[in-house]
Order: C-alpha cells, then sequence, then structure tokens
C-alpha cells in the first residue's frame, strides 16, 4: 500500500478492499484564553495538526510519541467524542461527514476502546457482567435476556472465570481489569479496537499477558488495532506499522520493522535510543536530545522539530519539510530524510542543541 | 567490573524486616533483605509494584509511615554505624545531608508556594552546609550544575512555572545541595517523557562521576537497569530473589523470575508471535506462601520449593541468586 499525498472526495488508500478507517489532513485545534482571567484574547491549541493515516482490516497501527504529541486527541477524534476542525475521517471507506447522524452513530459503535487505567476506566459501582454487557444492550445488539450468555463467552474470550460476573471490579487485579476493559470492548462486535496505553499501568510481567490476549483476539476475530503507546518496545511486537507523531503532526510512518531498523526522522531516531533496551555494556552511543517537547500552544516555525534536532540548519528554521517517501511505505518529514534512511549522520555523535525550555 | 572489593560498603542493609499491620494480618513488605553499597556505584534495586522496593528505602531513612508501619529485625550500617540506633534527631541531621531521598513525582516533592531557589537553599541552611549570606550564590551554582540554564532567572520562579524535567532536576539540585554520600532515587524518571527520562538519567550519572556519590536507583524498567545501574538487585514479594553485577543480569540471568522477567520484556529484533509471560500474579504480601513465594509461578519448581525458602547461592564474581533450581556449580545454568 502506499501512502499517496490526496485531496478531494476519494480516500487516499485504493485497494480493494478500503481501509477500516482513514484519517485525511485531519486537523483539530482547541480554543483557550491567554490572558487573565477576563481576558476575550484566545488562542488556538494545535492538538492535532494534519495528521493522514489509515488502517487495515486485521492490522495494528501503531502511534508513538511523547506527551502533548497529540495521540490521544488522534483517539477520540476516531472515537467522536470530538469532531475535526479539518480534514476527514473515513470509516470503511465512507466519509464521516458525508454520513446521516444515524449512519455516523451506528459505524462508530463499531469501534471499541481500551484506556490506560484499568482502575478508573470500570464502574466501581457495576458487577462485571454489566460493565461488560452494557455497551451491547445500549446500541441495541444483545437483547437483555441474552446478558447471561453473552457475559460467559466473554469472559471465556478475554481468559477470565465464569464466576467473575457477579464480582466487582475492585475485586480484580490491574491485569484482570483490563482483561475486563477488553471484554467490554469486545461486546459491540467491534470491527476496530482502540487502545490507549492499555499496558503503560500494569506491572512488566502482567504486560506481555495482556499483549498475548490482545493477539489472540485480533486474530480471532480479525481486528483492526489502534495502539498508542510511548513504550517503543512493546509496539514492535504488536504494531505491523507505525506512526511516529510529534507536538501534533506524524513526523514519520512505515512498516515496523523497517522503520525501527532505518529510522528516517531525527526525532524517531532519539526516540528509539531512548527508549529501547539496550546492552548495558553499550551505554555510551544513545543519542540525548537536548530540551523538551515545546507547548502546542506556540509551536515552532518550520519544522516543528527543529530547536531540539541536532542536524537543523537554515531551511529547517522557515520551512515545513513535507513527508517524503524513503522506501515503499515508509516516509519521513524531514528534509534528510533520504541521508537518514541511508545511515546518515550519527546523532550520538552530534551534540544537541542547548536549549532552554520555557 | 569486579566485585572483590578492598573497600567498605558505604551502605551496609542486613536482614531487614519492615512489616505493617494490617486489619487482614501482618503485612511483610520488606522480609529479610541484605545488600551493600559500595561508594560511586549505582545499585539498582528492580521488581514489580509491591515487591518492597520502596519500603526498602524508606526503611533506610527511617521514613516507614507508622504506626502500621515498623522495621521489625535488620541493621542498616552507614559507614559502619547502625543507625536504627540513631535517635530522632541525629537521623535528622543524617537524612537531607549525608543520605538523600528523591521520590518519583517531580510535581509533588516541590513546595508550590515557594521559590524553588528558597527550596534548595533550605536543607543548606538547615544542615549548616550555607550561611545566609553566602546561599543564594550556592543555590545559582546548584542549579548550574544540574544542568539549568539561566539559574539566577530560574531560582526566583515557581514550581508551576517549570516543565517537568527542569522540576526533576530542581529537586536533584535539592537532593544534592548537602554533598550527600548516598542518593536513594525512587522511580526519578517514571513520570518523565522518555527523551527527557534519558536527561535526566545522564544528569545522574555525570553528577555521580564528578562526585564520587553512592546511589540507590528503584525502578521496575530494565531499560534504565541498564542505562544507569552498576549491579541489580531483583526484588520479588519482599526479598532479593537475584543480585548481580548489571552485565550479568542480563546476559546470565539465574532466578525463574528474573528470566521471566526479562523474557517479559518484548526486544526489538526478534518479533515473536507470542511473548514470553510470567503467569499468575504476584502474592498478596499479608498472604505471602510458604516456601519460595514464587514457587506457585515457577516453571522449573521442585517439591522443596513450596516447603522451605532457598538459601542464598553464590554463583562467582558477586551474583547471588535464592532459587532451590539453580545449580551453582554451572554457573548459572
Amino acid at each position: 500500500m502506499t501512502l499517496a499525498e490526496t485531496q478531494g472526495g476519494q480516500p487516499a488508500v485504493s485497494t480493494a478492499t478500503p481501509p477500516v478507517l482513514e484519517l485525511q489532513g485531519v486537523s483539530r485545534h482547541f480554543r483557550v484564553r491567554t490572558g487573565g482571567l477576563l481576558s476575550r484574547s484566545h488562542a488556538a491549541v494545535r492538538a492535532v495538526d494534519n495528521v493522514s493515516l489509515f488502517i487495515a482490516a486485521g492490522e495494528t497501527l501503531g502511534v508513538v510519541g511523547e506527551s502533548g504529541c497529540g495521540k490521544t486527541t488522534v483517539a477520540r477524534l476516531i472515537l467522536r467524542d470530538i469532531p475535526p476542525t479539518a480534514g476527514r475521517v473515513w470509516f470503511g471507506g465512507r466519509a464521516l461527514d458525508t454520513m446521516s447522524h444515524d449512519e455516523r452513530a451506528a459505524l462508530t459503535r463499531s469501534v471499541g476502546a481500551v484506556f490506560q487505567d484499568p482502575f478508573s476506566s470500570l464502574n466501581p459501582r457495576h458487577r462485571v457482567s454489566t460493565i461488560i454487557t452494557e455497551p451491547a444492550v445500549i446500541v441495541g445488539k444483545l437483547p437483555r435476556a441474552n446478558r447471561r450468555a453473552a457475559t460467559k463467552e466473554l469472559l471465556r474470550l478475554v481468559g477470565l472465570p465464569a464466576n467473575a460476573a457477579d464480582l466487582y471490579p475492585h475485586e480484580f487485579s490491574g491485569g484482570q481489569r483490563q482483561r475486563i476493559a477488553v471484554a467490554r470492548a469486545l461486546s459491540v462486535s467491534p470491527s476496530l479496537l482502540i487502545l490507549d496505553e492499555p499496558i503503560s499501568a500494569l506491572d512488566v510481567s502482567i504486560r506481555a499477558q495482556i499483549i498475548n490476549l490482545l493477539k489472540e483476539v485480533q486474530h480471532t476475530f480479525n481486528l483492526a488495532y489502534l495502539f498508542i503507546a510511548h513504550d517503543l518496545a512493546s509496539v514492535y511486537h504488536m504494531a505491523d506499522r507505525v506512526a511516529v507523531m510529534y507536538l501534533g503532526q506524524v513526523v514519520e510512518t512505515g512498516e515496523t520493522v523497517e522503520l525501527y531498523s532505518r529510522p528516517s526522522h531525527p526525532y524517531s531516531r532519539a526516540l528509539l535510543s531512548a527508549s529501547l533496551p539496550i546492552n548495558p555494556r553499550e551505554r555510551k552511543s544513545e543519542i540525548i536530545l537536548g530540551g523538551e517537547v515545546p507547548s502546542p500552544l506556540n509551536p515552532p516555525e518550520g519544522c516543528r522539530f527543529h530547536p531540539r534536532c541536532p542536524l537543523a540548519f537554515e531551511r529547517c528554521r522557515v520551512e515545513q519539510p513535507p513527508m517524503t517517501e524513503v522506501t515503499p511505505g515508509h516516509a519521513s518529514a524531514c528534509f534528510l530524510a533520504e541521508e537518514l534512511h541511508r545511515g546518515g549522520p550519527q546523532l550520538s555523535q552530534v551534540p544537541s542543541p542547548d536549549v532552554s525550555p520555557t | 567490573m569486579s566485585t572483590l572489593r578492598s573497600e567498605a560498603p558505604l551502605l551496609s542493609v542486613r536482614g531487614l524486616r519492615t512489616h505493617f499491620a494490617s486489619r487482614d494480618g501482618v503485612a511483610k513488605a520488606v522480609d529479610g533483605v541484605s545488600f551493600d553499597v559500595y561508594p560511586g556505584e549505582t545499585l539498582g534495586l528492580v521488581g514489580e509494584s509491591g515487591s518492597g522496593k520502596s519500603v526498602t528505602c524508606l526503611s533506610i531513612v527511617r521514613l516507614v509511615p507508622g504506626p502500621a508501619g515498623k522495621i521489625v529485625a535488620g541493621e542498616i550500617l552507614l559507614d559502619g554505624k547502625d543507625i536504627l540506633a540513631l535517635s530522632q534527631s541525629d537521623m535528622a541531621n543524617i537524612r537531607g545531608s549525608r543520605v538523600a531521598y528523591i521520590t518519583q513525582d517531580p510535581l509533588t516533592s516541590l513546595d508550590p508556594l515557594f521559590r524553588v531557589g528558597a527550596q534548595v537553599g533550605e536543607p543548606m541552611l538547615a544542615h549548616h552546609r550555607a550561611s545566609r549570606r553566602d546561599v543564594r550564590g550556592r543555590v545559582v551554582e546548584m542549579l548550574r550544575r544540574v544542568r539549568i540554564p539561566a539559574p539566577e532567572i530560574r531560582a526566583r520562579q515557581f514550581p508551576h512555572e517549570m516543565s517537568g524535567g527542569m522540576r526533576q532536576r530542581v529537586v536533584a539540585a535539592l537532593a544534592l545541595g548537602c554533598q550527600p554520600e548516598l542518593l536513594i532515587a525512587d522511580e526519578p524518571t517514571t513520570a518523565l517523557d522518555v527523551t527527557v527520562q534519558a536527561q535526566i538519567l545522564r544528569l545522574l550519572r555525570d553528577l555521580q562521576e564528578e562526585s564520587g556519590l553512592s546511589m540507590i536507583l528503584v525502578t521496575h524498567d530494565f531499560g534504565i537497569v541498564a542505562r544507569a545501574c552498576d549491579r541489580v538487585a531483583v526484588m520479588y514479594a519482599g526479598r532479593i530473589v537475584e543480585l548481580a553485577p548489571v552485565a550479568d543480569i542480563f546476559e546470565r540471568p539465574a532466578h525463574p523470575y528474573t528470566i521471566g522477567l526479562m523474557g517479559s520484556v518484548p526486544k526489538v529484533g526478534t518479533k515473536l508471535a507470542r511473548m514470553l509471560s510470567i503467569e499468575g500474579q504476584p502474592p498478596d504480601v499479608r498472604h505471602i506462601p510458604a516456601g519460595c513465594p514464587f514457587a506457585p509461578r515457577c516453571t522449573a519448581r521442585l517439591d522443596v520449593c513450596t516447603a522451605e525458602y532457598p538459601p542464598t547461592r553464590l554463583l562467582g564474581d558477586g551474583h547471588e541468586v535464592a532459587c532451590w533450581a539453580v545449580d551453582p556449580g554451572e554457573d548459572g545454568r
């Protein structure tokens, strides 16, 4: 599949079967008051800015980046929690904004979600049976009379004992609660699951269990996943393709193995260097970036990464680099993408600019 | 990195037991922990939540929350002197001056109502490391040492005016202001973004090289262990199950729990259909099973494991493991 630049009324990816989900140049700006309490001056936080993504049936797209990069806003846009300021979201080849309200509701109901915190995402006053079947009952996919049978089946799918049905969330450990959350997400027979940091809050030995569970149910139901995470090692195992985000924009996207072995954006390289497990004998080769992620209220001109980039030159300060394909399916928004893809300058040898964050 | 050391350890913890009284019985949060920290080294304490790593650290500074929590047995020797025998006021003199402590959340460890300069200067004044007259200069110097740009301006700011990474630098300046011999850092980078985490870990290492500081670094992340520690102690259910130089833990993990933990950290380069995982979950510290507490989840379990806690075996060159199934004759496996 290619990631062609497109405009107009067609989804960008044309294959026999349309992708489950596609975002085309989607932006979401939030208005915030800038002055004092009584001030009328407003500014726009560009939480997501011109993002294009797609997910094919049965495929996992990993979205990685640091806090404030727009990962969660992307998830909320897909769940229709908030509408986009600009751009289009396509579900199964149909644009959301051209549908009637009812059609749109029906479609977005076939999206399930699992969130980071298994403690706050389950209602403590409901029994597990209610929690996991409620979404299906509400959307009319499950008659109330069939609740018991559905509960039993869902619990079996996520590897919980049948007697879990009558218990309350506090009676479970974090890993078990995350299994309950997965069961709830599956109850609406979704074609797409949004997984927003589903393992970050769990203990290390439990994380692998949940990753394995997610892979099993994906295989069983041919589910598409949007897997949001900051832990790049788990993304490597879950995702077929990866999108790296920085300050509201996708800076690099490609097949996971290709992108991890030949990262072609300086930010992706630094992120991989800082978060992947390393050999303790090779500490010195790490890339240490200066500064921190700037505020999306006032993003830098030109390439948003340039103030922290060890390779930035004059052009980066004034012009935003376009997404450039370095190899089919692998694109990077950097003027030096080709050079980086070939192995490029060793970033650990180049000192990072000393930025003072405000 | 030889562990046959000629020098004496700076800190020596021997048979530490810290228990908490609860309605459902005694929670044995730390139950027989022994380790040494040598001058200038970083010891990693690794384990999952509830394994007792934070309580071990709180015990060392004698800040175990009472009256429920209590150190019931053991010795904590700082330079050969048992600090558990000290009076509260003698202990207060050690805390913040010879032993410093930094916690996970940089936001809650700073007071929002005071300028950061005043907070960094407070322990210096309290421990008579600076006079009122020269404290301002010392604060600016400390902020500069933790690589805070424009330290004169930053010293006059409030915590909310700073980013998370900057605040954690301020906390480091605060902790290191009295030139402690031992720094205990409890998950110091967990709340930070990964690129900022890399900066802070590098900073701590640089500061350590400059001053010969010893460090106990608590973490659940083997990536941090690989980046920052010299030796590592793996904790499970209130005990140390394996202790080894960092390269040994990565190349020759011996305890089945360590092996499982390392296996459940995804590795890049080999994409597996299924990740290795440890089935089950850690025991409730109020009801720790008899014998080895890991036995119910262990794939190498023998009959003796559920009956008796395994003795610590030495695998050579400072590599210790508490497991019945490990044969010490074969250097770990």
